[in-house]
């Protein structure tokens, strides 16, 4: 009976916490939501708005490798315009919370 | 049955599905991301065939046909059963042909022989899609991305 509860002890011990950590999972990024984000972005652009007039939301955004609206984040999606007579390459990045 | 050999059984049935509802988890999170990613390919496909259409009437606007042509790989010609078949003319020629001032506005009209069309093939993954102008279509010349 002794060996039985040492060996439950050292399960619950070890196992239980390991089982808690492999479950703690990330949120799953919405990658759509960016990529129609950059989207609305480089039409916007495409229709003679400067980025500048973006609305600091909660998004990061890149145009031609020049960023505005700074934030650490980790899924960044890119789209390519031709527009003003050249091609134009536009990204697109949600915040961290 | 003795006390501890019970708990011993629960607790592996216990971790047993946990470790198989992760897994379960992890196959829908992967599946999910799939999903997007080809749903962003499509999208990525629609707004290129939308941007050679929009790049054309921007073109012919600033007369920037030249770019335009290095830009694209399209055909123009005759709309004759929802394609557009490639005439036997230089693209200066086509546009003097087809394209019509009127006041502000420009006119990419009709040929003598039917419906004038522009059409580029779109790729994107294992998407693929056209681009098409189809006379008639007025563009405006102050704001050339807006139909008017």
């Amino acid at each position: 009976m002794r060996g039985f509860f040492s060996i439950e002890i050292l399960l619950v011990i070890f196992l239980l916490p390991y089982l808690f950590y492999v479950m703690e999972s990330e949120p799953v990024p919405v990658l759509r939501e960016t990529e129609v984000y950059a989207q609305d972005v480089a039409q916007m652009l495409m229709y003679g708005h400067s980025p500048q007039e973006l609305p600091a939301g909660s998004f990061a955004i890149w145009v031609d490798g020049e960023e505005f609206h700074k934030c650490p984040y980790r899924f960044r999606y890119c789209t390519n315009r031709v527009f003003g007579g050249g091609e134009h390459r536009i990204c697109a990045a949600e915040c961290l919370p | 049955m003795r006390r501890g050999v019970f708990a011993i059984t629960w607790f592996f049935l216990l971790a047993s599905t946990l470790v198989n509802l992760y897994a379960i988890y992890g196959t829908l999170v992967s599946s999910e991301l799939k999903n997007q990613g080809v749903l962003m390919d499509a999208d990525e496909a629609f707004y290129m065939a939308r941007n050679f259409e929009y790049d054309f009437r921007r073109a012919v606007v600033d007369g920037e046909v030249e770019n335009f042509k290095e830009r694209w790989n399209f055909t123009y010609g005759n709309w004759q059963d929802g394609r557009c078949v490639q005439v036997n003319v230089s693209l200066d020629e086509f546009l003097n042909m087809t394209i019509l001032q009127r006041g502000n506005t420009l006119i990419f009209s009709p040929l003598m022989t039917g419906r004038s069309c522009l059409a580029a093939e779109v790729r994107h993954q294992y998407f693929k899609t056209y681009g098409v102008v189809v006379s008639t279509v007025c563009i405006n010349r102050s704001s050339p991305l807006f139909l008017c």
